[in-house]
């Protein structure tokens, strides 16, 4: 391929899409919703009430006509994530479906199975284990060590916000010149639910880009490996993957599988560095890493709240739910349910393997959920061998996690033993 | 070509109007006999916030509402519970005040009552108060004497016909009521709302007026239709006015649910083992109106092919050149939208938009390239 493919910034080059949703939507300062969230789950698990201004975000624009019902309890999140004949997705069509178009997300049986598999495909065990020794220590390491000499560093800044999307940048070939702007227009986009402005720019943008690049690459593989040209080519039930679908796919990539680990990452990270105990454990058997991440995904999941709407009227625990309401099932609410887990705000690796709703459950559950592991597991390990003595840094202030579209620290401050190069 | 080449046809039609700009987000269904042959959507539901169109959408599809209300007369007239030929004040004593005893209900279906003008003090709020329109179209006199002339009742259709069979139901049902329990439910039309349930609301599609001409006041077009409840987004979008039952023009359906509507008719009053009418009660619905040749007061002077029964039939010309037939049965909405039956054909198409615009020449007319699209597929 001689052709370049253009990739448009924002006509206002200073515009700032990392913080929009921290400054314009009402997600900072969302601390510590989980006395609230537990009070609110105490009075009714589910119950008619927008959580989202309930907690001071931003109206939602796209979803103004919808009553809002708030799914707080584990049991009722589950039933709701489990029977997705009766909860649909279409609630997306307002919300994520404008941002990334037809993506799986939108989708409802009986078309959801069919496609789903022909994605899922990308994410096994094969693939993943490929890319477990190949990409992932690759772009990880280049990552520390830019600040492995220095002694300190932010890892937010420094580490958490770029793996994932290195990772995705990496899988999809892109070229170096094209993968800031293509983060920003892929932070932005999905902001519509506050400011249409920026969104409508960053999602003609990146899909003017990405349907040039799925076009280009459908014919044209840069190599024997190239993760574009095997989606662009995928098939469903024998026909080829709808041209839209695909693009829709890396439409929503960065978002589904960068915001999502970076954010939950950081959360691992913030969990252990504030509990120097579990964390010399965890460095001392590694075993346990895959305990720690789970359970750092438990304590604060990066997706607090996703989405429903009933096809039928049907009763949830008592509330009366009809075609058009907007279920927000709080994630983060069934993640500290007390009737599931025992001390449910404590960070402990060490509690009772049970399944948690940070990655979704049912249909819809995460489809990327076991490389975002994979990722972790490998940075987790490679922070631990690389940054002897890696601590919270003592003259800065703790990480502080919060957000409610997506949760998580906007800075941790470590500080380790230099190591020379 | 086969029928899912017509799908496929109407599809990528649709893609293309899109495409080009002369639709925001529209949806067709189509019927041939029994068999749902096409169903289809595309564009965006509300430009604003980018929602696309599916399958479930919703749109304001204004005067089609008219067809769905004749034909909740005609299932009484079956019943032998109205008479065509019989006055309106038989059924509504009331409304025989001001002269207008002599007042049939044919002459409303036919739209030659004279019964035309809105109450001048409506409002968007005394418009969803079904107790006070009926009260206030009852007691006004008509404009011209009864079965004088065409005079087209925009929006009096609604309330005058409704109000008989509302009045003639043995149950005494509000008229939406009436419509979704004897006509879309039986039929399986879940999208049929004269006056919607706070649900669906999410659904319906935004209008785009922009490229609509509006009348100026002070002509027998804003006797009919005055302009503080013009055919308009505002007042048609008001969440108020959405739940209100506004039987001539308040509908807001979906090309699924229209389209079964009208194949209902396409197949001589009958669909899935319903049958509303009488085969031989729909075939006649296609009769000519009394004043066929008419010039219109309220319709700028032109002339409007109306049938007897409350349907347009099919024309040379928008808004109802889409089934190419004279005999078919049709309602053509403010803005463009048209539900249709073709009775020869038994063929019958629905189409929903959200981009309002006024439709002169034949070449313009998305409905009719559909319907074209459709009968080139099937031949």
């Amino acid at each position: 391929m001689s052709t370049r493919i253009a990739i448009e910034d924002f006509a206002d080059a200073t515009y700032d899409p990392f913080t929009a949703a921290a400054d314009s939507g009402g997600e900072s300062g969302l601390g510590d919703i989980y006395p609230e969230l537990a009070r609110l789950r105490r009075q009714a698990p589910v119950q008619v009430l927008d959580i989202r201004t309930h907690f001071g975000l931003h109206p939602d624009i796209t979803t103004t006509d919808m009553r809002k019902v708030a799914v707080l309890g584990y049991e009722a999140a589950s039933q709701v994530l489990l029977d997705p004949a009766t909860y649909s997705n279409a609630v997306y069509n307002h919300n994520l479906g404008v941002s990334f178009g037809r993506s799986i997300t939108t989708m409802d049986p009986p078309e959801h199975p069919a496609f789903r598999r022909a994605f899922q495909a990308g994410f096994m065990k094969p693939m993943l284990a490929n890319w477990s020794e190949t990409i992932v220590p690759r772009m990880i390491n280049r990552l520390i060590d830019g600040f492995a000499q220095n002694g300190h560093t932010e890892l937010v800044g420094a580490f958490t916000l770029h793996f994932p999307f290195h990772f995705i940048h990496e899988l999809m070939q892109l070229p170096l010149e094209d993968r800031l702007i293509f983060q920003r227009l892929a932070f932005a986009q999905i902001n519509v639910w506050f400011d249409r402005e920026h969104a409508y720019e960053a999602i003609e943008k990146l899909k003017a880009y990405l349907t040039k690049l799925v076009h280009a690459r459908r014919d044209h593989p840069v190599d024997d490996n190239d993760f574009v040209h095997a989606v662009a080519n995928a098939e469903v039930d024998g026909k080829p993957l709808p041209d839209d679908v695909a693009i829709a796919f890396f439409r929503q990539l960065m978002n589904a599988g960068g915001d999502t680990s970076y954010h939950g990452f950081s959360s691992v990270l913030t969990g252990l560095l504030s509990h120097p105990d579990q964390l010399n454990a965890v460095r001392a058997d590694r075993s346990l890493v895959p305990r720690a991440i789970e359970e750092g995904l438990r304590w604060n999941c990066p997706v607090p709240i996703i989405q429903r709407t009933p096809v039928t009227e049907t009763n949830l625990s008592g509330v009366a739910l009809r075609p058009g309401d907007r279920l927000d099932v709080v994630l983060a609410a069934a993640n500290r349910d007390e009737a599931i887990y025992e001390d449910p705000d404590r960070f402990d690796i060490n509690r009772p393997p049970r399944r948690h709703l940070a990655f979704g459950y049912g249909a819809h559950v995460c489809l990327g959920q076991h490389l975002a592991r994979m990722e972790m597991t490998v940075a987790l390990n490679a922070l631990l061998d690389r940054l002897p003595n890696l601590r919270l840094d003592p003259d800065h202030p703790p990480p502080e996690i919060d957000g409610l579209s997506l949760r998580g620290p906007h800075a941790v401050h470590v500080c380790f033993d230099p190591v020379c190069a | 070509m086969s029928r899912v080449d017509a799908n496929a046809a109407v599809q990528a039609t649709l893609d293309r109007l899109v495409a080009e700009g002369r639709e925001i987000g529209v949806q067709v269904c189509a019927y041939l006999g029994k068999e749902k042959i096409v169903d289809c959507w595309a564009g965006l539901a509300d430009p604003a916030t980018r929602r696309a169109v599916d399958g479930d959408t919703l749109f304001n599809v204004f005067s089609v509402s008219k067809a769905v209300t004749a034909v909740a007369v005609h299932i009484q007239a079956e019943r032998g519970l109205i008479e065509y030929d019989a006055p309106m004040a038989l059924y509504w004593p009331e409304f025989a005040a001001a002269g207008k005893e002599g007042v049939t209900v044919r002459h409303v279906l036919s739209h030659v009552s004279g019964v035309l003008r809105m109450p001048p003090d409506v409002t968007p709020e005394l418009m969803t108060d079904w107790d006070w329109m009926i009260r206030r179209i009852a007691e006004m006199p008509a404009l011209y004497p009864p079965g004088s002339r065409s005079s087209y009742q925009s929006m009096t259709f609604g309330w005058l016909l409704g109000e008989i069979v509302r009045r003639t139901d043995p149950k005494r049902r509000p008229f939406g009521q009436f419509v979704k329990d004897e006509i879309a439910d039986p039929l399986g039309c879940s999208d049929l709302w004269l006056g919607i349930p706070d649900a669906v609301e999410p659904r319906i599609a935004k209008l785009d007026e922009a490229a609509i001409y509006v009348a100026p006041d002070g002509n027998l077009t804003r006797e009919a239709t005055p302009l503080q409840v013009d055919l308009m987004p505002d007042p048609f979008e008001r969440p108020y006015v959405r739940r209100a039952c506004i039987p001539a023009v308040g509908g807001i359906f979906n090309a699924r649910s229209e389209a079964r509507f009208f194949a209902m008719l396409a197949n001589g009053g009958t669909l899935g083992g319903v049958r509303l009418l009488s085969d031989q009660r729909v075939r006649s619905f296609a009769a000519p109106r009394p004043h066929f040749e008419d010039v219109d007061p309220v319709f700028f002077g032109m002339v409007v092919p109306i049938g007897w029964a409350g349907f347009w039939l099919g024309g040379n010309s928008p808004p109802v050149s889409a089934p190419r037939n004279p005999r078919a049965l049709c309602h053509p909405g403010m803005g463009g939208s048209i539900g249709w039956a073709d009775l020869d054909r038994k063929l019958a198409v629905a189409f929903c938009h959200n981009r309002m615009f006024d439709t002169v020449n034949i070449e313009e007319d998305s409905r009719t390239l559909i319907g074209d699209v459709i009968r080139d597929a099937l031949t």
